[in-house]
C-alpha cells in the first residue's frame, strides 16, 4: 500500500485499522469459543441470504449481540458524552442520520455522509473507500478513537471510557454474560469492539415488499409501477444492477463460504474539476489510501435497501433526492456542476466508472425506478424493538 | 455402437497406452481413473494476459488495449479417443470446479469488480485411455445456470461473473480499454451469457428457454495427453471489432443483448453458431 501526502484523515484511518489489528492481536488467542459459526446462535434470515461470515476471534453469540446494542446506543461512549454509535447510524433512516455530511460529537463536520449499517456484516470491506477496513471489528476503532476527524472523541482516553463502563453495574452483568470465559476482567476495549461488531452484525434487511414479490410470498406485494422500475433496474439498459445487484443490492459483498472475495469501488462521475476526473480536494475516495491515479474519485457501491428513508446521497450527500440522483446524475452520465470550486462535468470525466454512461429515460421510467427504490424499504427492519436503543 | 464392440475398442486402446494403471490387472470395465490435468494461457497477439496491461495493435483498426478483467466459465470436459468418442472427465471439486463446470480466471483483481486468486488450469479424472483430443463447452450448462447466486457452490458464488437470477452468468468477461484521442479511455466490456430469457422476475429464475443460449462447443484435435495445453488468445477473438466504436443506447462493448451489434462478430468469433468456425481456442 502506498500513501500520498494529502491528508491526515487516511493516516488517521489506516494507522487506527492497524490498532485495531494490533489490539486483535494483543488480546489474541483463544478465549475458549469455537470459531466463527457458533452452533448455538441461530441466525435469522431473510429467505435467500446466506449465513454471513464471522471472524474467527468474534463468533456470535446472543449475550455479545445484547451486550452490542447498549453499548451502540450508549452515549457514554462519546467522550463528552453527547453522541453514541445510534447517533449517526439511526434505527427509524435505516442506521443514518438524515444528514448530508456526519457532525461527529465535538461538533466536526466530517467530510462524508453516514453509511446505512443495514447487512454491513456482508460488507467485503467496511466504509466508503477504505479496503484495508474489512471487517466491522476493524471499523468500529474508526469512530471511537478517530481525531481525525473527532466522531467519538476517545483518542488518547480509552481508560476514561472502561472507567465509565466499570461504573455502569448493568455493564459488569453483560460483559460478563457476553464473554463467560475471559479472565477476572471482561470490561475492555477489545471485548467492546467485538459486542459492538457482534450487534451490527444483527442489522440485516430483508424483508422489504420487494422481497415479498420475489420470494413469491406475495406477487402483489409491490405495484405495476414498481415491477416495471424493477425490470429497469435490473437491464442493460440502465446498468444499475452491476453495482447494486445481489440479495444485498451491492456487490461488494461477501458471505460464510464464499469462494473469493470481491470489493469494488467506483468513480461515479460527481466530479471533474480539471478535466482529468479530480475530485475536490477535500475527498478524493479510493485514490488516498493507494496513491493510484484510476483509483481517483472511487467508492464503495452502498446497499440500496431502504434507500428512500437514508437522503440525502452520494458519498458526501450532495444530491437530495433520489429523483436527481437518477435525472440529473445518472441519466446524464455523471453530474454538472456548473460554477464555484466544484465546477465541471463528471459525464466528461476519463476515470468514471463504465456503467455511468448515461441513458435517456422517460417520466413514467423515472417514476417506474423511484417506485422500485421505495419498494425496498423494510419496515420490520426499521421498527424492530430488538434492534432498537435499550437505554 | 454394440455394447461389446466398444469395450473391445476400450481395452485395446488401454492395453496400448495405459501407463498409469499399476497393478490393475486391465480388467476394461475396472479401470481405474487416472488423473489428468488440462491447462490454459490466455494471451495477447501472442503475449501472455496480464492484468493492467496495455497490449498494441489489437482490434480493427489496431488499438492499445489494456485488459482488467478476463474470465470464463468453461463445462461439459472430455477426451476425445482415437475413435472420436468423448470420455468425461470428472471434475475434483475446488474452489474453481465442481459438478462438471470450471471457471478459468486470468485476472488478479486489477479491475473494479476482480478477485485476487486466479485459475488457469481444469484438472479431474478421466477413463484411462489414447487421447487424441478434447472438447469443452464454453457456458455454465441450462441447470445451473440460472440460480441465486448468494446460494450457490463455488466455482458459481462469483459476484463479478453473475447478472442476476433471471440472466445467469456471464460465461466469459472480457473487459478492457482503449485509449481515446480526446484523452481519456474507451472501456470495451464484452459479457457473454444466455440472452432473451423470459420472466419479470430479475430474482428468480426464467419462466422458459432464453432466446439465445449463447454457449459455445469446442472440439480440438491434436491432443497430447500431459503434454498440450489449451491457448486462446484475445486478439484473435477481437480481431474484426473496433475498440472505439459502440451503438448508441447499446452497453458499451458486447453484452450479449439480442440486439446489441457490437455482439455480431465477437459471436461469430465464439463459434456460438455452430455453423460458424471457432477462433478463440487452439491446442499447443
Amino acid at each position: 500500500m502506498t500513501r500520498t501526502n494529502k491528508s491526515s484523515f487516511r493516516w488517521s484511518s489506516a494507522a487506527l485499522a492497524l490498532a485495531a489489528l494490533s489490539l486483535f492481536a494483543c488480546a489474541g488467542g483463544d478465549d475458549g469459543e469455537s470459531p466463527g459459526q457458533t452452533a448455538e446462535y441461530i441466525w435469522e434470515l431473510p429467505p435467500g441470504f446466506p449465513l454471513p461470515a464471522v471472524p474467527e476471534e468474534n463468533p456470535m453469540s446472543a449475550a455479545k449481540a445484547e451486550l452490542g446494542r447498549f453499548l451502540f446506543y450508549d452515549k457514554r461512549l462519546s467522550l463528552n458524552g453527547t453522541q453514541s454509535c445510534g447517533s449517526c447510524h439511526q434505527q427509524a433512516l435505516a442506521f443514518t442520520d438524515g444528514l448530508a455530511l456526519a457532525v461527529g460529537s465535538t461538533g466536526v463536520v466530517n467530510r462524508r455522509s453516514s453509511m446505512s449499517l443495514a447487512n454491513a456484516a456482508y460488507n467485503s470491506a467496511q466504509t466508503w473507500a477504505n479496503p484495508v477496513l474489512k471487517t466491522l471489528e476493524m471499523q468500529v476503532a474508526v469512530p471511537l478513537l478517530g481525531d481525525d476527524p473527532v466522531e467519538l472523541g476517545f483518542s488518547g482516553q480509552e481508560l476514561e471510557l472502561l472507567d465509565r463502563l466499570h461504573d455502569e453495574p448493568r455493564y459488569i452483568e453483560l460483559f460478563a454474560a457476553a464473554f463467560p470465559d475471559d479472565p477476572a476482567d471482561p470490561v475492555n476495549l477489545y471485548n467492546l469492539v467485538r459486542a459492538i461488531a457482534s450487534f451490527e452484525r444483527r442489522l440485516i434487511s430483508g424483508n422489504s415488499p420487494y422481497d415479498a414479490y420475489t420470494s413469491g410470498r406475495d406477487p402483489d406485494a409491490i405495484s405495476e409501477s414498481a415491477k416495471r422500475g424493477a425490470q429497469l433496474f435490473f437491464g442493460e439498459r440502465f446498468e444499475c444492477h452491476h453495482c447494486h445487484g445481489s440479495f444485498a443490492l451491492s456487490t461488494s459483498v461477501t458471505w460464510e463460504g464464499k469462494s473469493s472475495v470481491q470489493i469494488s469501488y467506483q468513480n461515479d462521475a460527481l466530479y471533474n474539476l480539471d478535466g482529468e476526473g479530480a475530485y475536490p480536494g477535500r475527498d478524493q475516495g479510493l485514490f488516498e489510501i493507494t496513491g493510484r491515479p484510476e483509483d481517483m474519485g472511487k467508492f464503495r457501491p452502498p446497499t440500496l435497501r431502504n434507500v428512500a428513508v437514508t437522503a440525502p446521497y452520494m458519498h458526501d450527500g450532495s444530491i437530495a433526492t433520489l429523483r436527481e440522483v437518477i435525472e440529473d446524475h445518472y441519466a446524464r452520465g455523471g453530474r454538472r456542476i456548473e460554477d464555484g470550486e466544484d465546477a465541471g462535468d463528471g459525464a466528461l470525466s476519463p476515470r468514471k466508472a463504465v456503467f455511468v454512461s448515461g441513458f435517456a429515460i422517460e417520466p413514467q421510467e423515472v417514476d417506474d425506478l423511484l417506485a422500485f427504490l421505495e419498494s425496498l424499504t423494510d419496515e420490520s427492519f426499521l421498527t424492530d424493538p430488538s434492534l432498537s436503543d435499550p437505554w | 455402437m454394440t455394447r461389446p464392440r466398444s469395450q473391445l475398442w476400450f481395452a485395446l486402446l488401454a492395453s496400448a497406452s495405459c501407463l498409469h494403471c499399476g497393478d490393475d490387472d486391465g480388467n476394461q470395465d475396472g479401470d481405474v481413473p487416472i488423473p489428468t490435468e488440462l491447462s490454459f494461457e490466455l494471451r495477447v497477439g501472442g503475449e501472455p494476459v496480464s492484468c493492467g496491461e496495455e497490449y498494441p495493435g489489437v482490434g480493427a483498426p489496431a488499438a492499445p488495449f489494456t485488459v482488467t478483467d478476463a474470465r470464463f466459465y468453461l463445462s461439459s470436459f472430455e477426451l476425445v479417443d482415437a475413435a472420436g468418442r468423448g470420455h468425461a472427465v470428472e471434475l475434483t471439486p475446488s474452489a474453481f470446479q465442481r459438478d462438471g463446470v470450471a471457471l478459468l480466471d486470468f485476472e488478479d483483481g486489477c479491475g473494479p469488480d476482480g478477485t485476487e486468486e486466479t485459475n488457469t488450469t481444469v484438472s479431474g479424472l478421466v477413463a484411462p485411455g489414447e487421447y487424441r483430443g478434447v472438447r469443452f463447452t464454453l457456458g455454465v450448462p441450462k441447470d445451473k445456470n440460472f440460480l441465486d447466486l448468494a446460494q450457490a457452490a463455488p466455482p458459481l458464488d462469483v459476484t463479478g461473473m453473475f447478472w442476476t437470477w433471471l440472466s445467469g452468468y456471464k460465461f466469459l468477461k472480457v473487459d478492457g480499454s482503449s485509449p481515446m484521442e480526446t484523452g481519456g479511455i474507451f472501456p470495451y466490456l464484452v459479457h457473454v451469457g444466455a440472452a432473451g430469457c423470459p420472466g419479470d422476475n430479475a430474482q428468480a429464475a426464467p419462466t422458459g428457454d432464453c432466446v439465445a443460449p449463447n454457449q459455445a462447443h469446442y472440439d480440438l484435435d491434436g491432443f497430447r495427453f500431459g503434454e498440450s495445453k489449451i491457448v486462446a488468445d484475445l486478439a484473435d477473438l477481437l480481431a474484426t471489432t473496433d475498440l472505439a466504436f459502440n451503438t448508441d443506447g447499446t452497453a458499451p462493448g458486447c453484452m450479449s443483448e439480442l440486439d446489441d451489434p457490437e455482439c455480431r462478430t465477437i459471436f461469430e468469433r465464439l463459434g456460438i453458431d455452430d455453423a460458424d468456425e471457432q477462433v478463440l481456442f487452439s491446442l499447443e
